[in-house]
């Protein structure tokens, strides 16, 4: 099934719907790339600040030192 | 303040990858777009663009959550706003997603053009959800004259977009810098 657009023209209240170019799925396409690594990033950084989280409560606990970033994450 | 429909538009059976909302009235103070959307892939991440533009939305901080960690990221890929996670099929089947944009001063020509957005996405069975909360700045100052939200993969049926004005409101005191 081709890709397809709703255009809705606000002056007119005219709303059609029409296939994209192809100029149109390529930019979906390096968009979806770009949303493809932004998500890992997004990822990458709540796993990374869950795993200082768990290791600055463990720290606190343990009566150990923690890193200026792990306190920060705990006491803002 | 006064709050006017512009425009609105409904997704029929066989979904669409974006919806354009074009020659926008440049009479009201600010732009409101309120957007409830499934996708029919898995999940998606929907852009928003401006004017067409693709370059010039220099950075945005995002602040996310899926209900077990907040966490943030600044987005600089420049060529799109980052909308938020909205549901399919990984999700439950009526499972839509609520989003706000916000764009204030869009027909203004003096300053680069800012946004706001914030969306949420609940599970309706299972446990999952998603809020991410993103505002930033762009480098274009001219006149907003259309938007597109557009999806990666495909926006599902019933997704509904609707796109309103908001006038300031009159009256009141005035205050005089100086």
């Amino acid at each position: 099934m081709a890709l397809t657009k709703i255009i809705v023209n606000c002056e007119t209240g005219v709303s059609e719907e029409i296939e994209l170019t192809a100029e149109e799925i390529a930019q979906l396409e390096a968009d979806k790339a770009q949303g493809e690594l932004d998500a890992a990033a997004a990822q990458a950084e709540a796993d990374r600040i869950e795993a200082l989280k768990v290791s600055a409560r463990a720290k606190l606990v343990a009566g150990e030192a923690l890193t200026a970033e792990e306190a920060s994450l705990l006491i803002g | 303040m006064i709050t006017d429909l512009i425009a609105s538009t409904t997704v029929g059976a066989g979904g669409t990858s974006s919806i354009e909302f074009t020659s926008i009235p440049g009479t009201y103070t600010d732009l409101v777009i309120l957007l409830s959307a499934r996708t029919t892939a898995a999940s998606d991440v929907p852009r928003l663009r401006a004017n067409t533009y693709i370059s010039e939305f220099n950075k945005s901080n995002v602040f996310f959550s899926n209900g077990a960690t907040v966490s943030s990221f600044s987005d600089t890929s420049n060529t799109y706003v980052q909308i938020g996670t909205i549901p399919g099929t990984s999700w439950s089947a009526n499972s839509f997603c609520n989003v706000l944009i916000q764009l204030p001063n869009y027909a203004g020509t003096t300053y680069a053009k800012t946004y706001k957005t914030r969306t949420t996405s609940k599970d309706s069975g299972a446990n999952q959800e998603a809020r991410l909360t993103g505002t930033g700045f762009t480098s274009f100052t001219a006149a907003i004259t259309s938007v597109q939200i557009t999806s990666a993969n495909t926006f599902a049926q019933y997704t509904t977009a609707y796109l309103y004005g908001t006038l300031k409101g009159s009256g009141g005191a005035t205050v005089t810098v100086v």
